[in-house]
């Protein structure tokens, strides 16, 4: 190995370092700007000189950098498109949200953007140092971001309940990295994959330090048992900091769990270049049965999001349990074990992204216009502002998963995935929660569309969100009939890379 | 192994940590709990380091001390907003999000 390979690799992280530039910039660039919006448009312009980078990049596949810290691969390249993209929409978001509006400056972009490139660095590691310094940096600008709105009390105690429960859970994750360290004597994936193949350690010491790693996915993937900061802070939160811990923070730590299952503890070749159809085996752990653990947790999470989802008043802290409901259903990816459950994953948090983004836009724009997310005042609100409502109710319907919107595709090849594994019960519980969570989805439209209120006055809704209901809510639509493209997108990247 | 004595050790930090988080309710004595599980998985790393003279686990331990750092003063700073908005350390006091 060169011993000048990291200088090297610094130029070929230019997405990264673009986004360094931009936080940088925002820092000091209030010194030079007066209107505080122009960061907005600044940070948007960061993103898409990023993508730019990257797509030019992408030109080099599968290489390690950093002394194997990071790896890029066509895991990585979605996964950094997807945090871009919700960059950019969050950023669109914020422009006119009544919340943040009076402290929105460079610091709130400069955080968002940095909460992405910890991200970004999270999709791509190959390290345990990389992946505790990645996952730490989007804990620490999530917290901050939580408790933006440092004024209103809501948002200071959001704040505080996600420091104390992501302090602890990344606590007791790093404790399971240094057992393993201990163990292995190395923080490298692929070493620690060869020695874990030859299966020479204590089988129930490996157990518990897996469970202590998994606490730390799983508070950020929000599974049970670490799912019960998710709803205190997203009520909390500003509405486009909910919906960007809710997506991207969601969705990274997807990508962190992804890769740890799939390239340290399979058993047979990592998924390397090729396609593979058949099911995959982690290796045994002190006999647990994997898909049986990771189904019912799948199970738990779903249920347990679903039923809570079902008698909320505040819309907001319903969308934070059926985010909820929603990772449960993705793990029923995880635990069918197979290529079909992998890009099934990925494709479902495609559609994700979207719709969720989606209610929760709504959400801001009825907040901005009468100041409380509470459920009742959801009445009669279809005929307030009839565009934003049918694409409000395109999303709910997606959410809930009918069958001819994006939402039906995603939860289609879940079930798929599922089925082929032979995990019947699974896919029995999963169909009976999306039964269930139609209940509290139609509430809401049922509420917008079938009751009135004495309230006639229109709901405003700004150009901005205009265009991120246009962009989110016919992706949407269109996916649900004619979804190939983006199946085969995901199948073609959802290979990983290890060393 | 000689290291035997700083791994029972780091379990018991760790221990004491967890059970600091989950047992009292000022936020500042919350906050120090859980420095005190990093500070456990700081020494186990260290121990290791040592035991195979491998200077990752002291690479580790080192940038973990500074997420510590890091982490205590986005705390405070939360801390700080919550005491203006709510007017109390205690957590059973802060209980607005509650349905």
């Amino acid at each position: 190995m060169n011993l000048f390979s990291p200088y090297i690799d610094v130029l070929k992280i230019a997405p990264q370092l673009t986004l360094v530039v931009f936080i940088l910039f925002f820092v000091i660039g209030e010194l030079v700007f007066r209107r505080k919006i122009v960061f907005g448009w600044f940070s948007v312009a960061g993103y898409i000189i990023a993508l730019i980078f990257l797509l030019i990049g992408h030109l080099y596949q599968n290489r390690v950098l950093f002394s194997y810290q990071i790896v890029e691969d066509k895991f990585s390249f979605f996964f950094t498109i997807f945090f871009l993209l919700a960059g950019i929409v969050i950023s669109f978001f914020s422009f006119d949200s009544a919340e943040i509006k009076r402290d929105l400056g460079g610091e709130y972009f400069a955080l968002i953007m940095a909460a992405i490139l910890g991200m970004i660095y999270m999709a791509g590691a190959v390290n345990f140092l990389m992946l505790y310094l990645s996952l730490e940096m989007v804990s620490l600008s999530s917290y901050l971001l939580s408790g933006y709105t440092r004024d209103d009390k809501y948002s200071a105690e959001a704040a505080l309940k996600y420091l104390v429960f992501g302090a602890t859970a990344s606590g007791i994750m790093i404790m399971g990295i240094a057992y393993l360290y201990g163990l292995t004597g190395t923080l490298n994936f692929s070493v620690i994959r060869d020695q874990l193949v030859s299966g020479i350690f204590p089988s129930f010491t490996l157990l518990t330090i897996l469970f202590l790693i998994f606490a730390g996915f799983f508070f950020k993937m929000s599974l049970v048992p670490f799912h019960m900061w998710a709803p205190d802070v997203y009520e909390g939160a500003p509405t486009p900091v909910a919906a960007f811990l809710a997506v991207a923070s969601k969705g990274a730590g997807f990508a962190i769990a992804l890769r740890f299952l799939y390239t340290v503890m399979i058993q047979g070749s990592p998924l390397s270049g090729k396609l593979l159809s058949d099911i995959y085996h982690f290796i045994p752990v002190n006999n647990l049965d994997w898909p049986l653990f990771l189904g019912i947790i799948s199970v738990l999470t779903m249920t347990v999001g679903n039923i809570t989802a079902l008698n909320q008043t505040s819309v907001k802290r319903l969308l934070a349990y059926s985010s909820i409901a929603h990772a449960g259903y993705m793990l029923m990816g995880f635990a069918a074990m197979n290529y079909i459950g992998f890009y099934a994953v990925l494709f479902y948090l495609v559609v994700y992204f979207l719709m969720n983004i989606g209610a929760f836009l709504f959400v801001q724009v009825v907040y901005n216009k009468i100041g409380t997310d509470s459920i009742v005042k959801y009445r009669g609100l279809g005929r307030r502002t009839p565009f934003a409502a049918v694409m409000m109710a395109i999303f709910l319907f997606s959410l809930a998963g009918i069958p001819p919107l994006g939402g039906f595709i995603g939860k289609f090849y879940l079930f798929a995935a599922v089925l082929k594994s032979k995990l019947y019960w699974l896919a029995v519980i999963g169909i009976a929660n999306s039964v269930l969570s139609l209940y509290y989805y139609a509430r809401i439209a049922k509420m917008m569309f079938l009751e009135d209120s004495h309230e006639k006055e229109k709901v405003p809704v700004s150009a901005a969100h205009i265009f991120l209901f246009v962009i989110l809510g016919f992706p949407v639509v269109i996916l649900g009939v004619y979804w190939s493209p983006v199946l085969e997108f995901v199948k073609i990247y959802s290979h990983l890379f290890l060393p | 192994m000689p290291y035997n004595g700083i791994l029972i050790m780091a379990v018991i930090l760790f221990i004491i940590g967890i059970t600091g988080v989950m047992v009292r309710r000022n936020i500042f004595i919350m906050l120090m709990s859980i420095e005190l599980i990093l500070n456990a998985a700081n020494l186990v790393f260290i121990a290791f380091a040592r035991a195979f003279a491998d200077p990752a686990g002291q690479v580790i331990a080192l940038l973990s001390i500074t997420l510590a750092a890091a982490e205590v003063g986005v705390g405070l700073g939360i801390f700080v907003a919550i005491r203006r908005t709510h007017n109390t350390v205690n957590v059973d006091e802060i209980n607005l999000l509650k349905h």
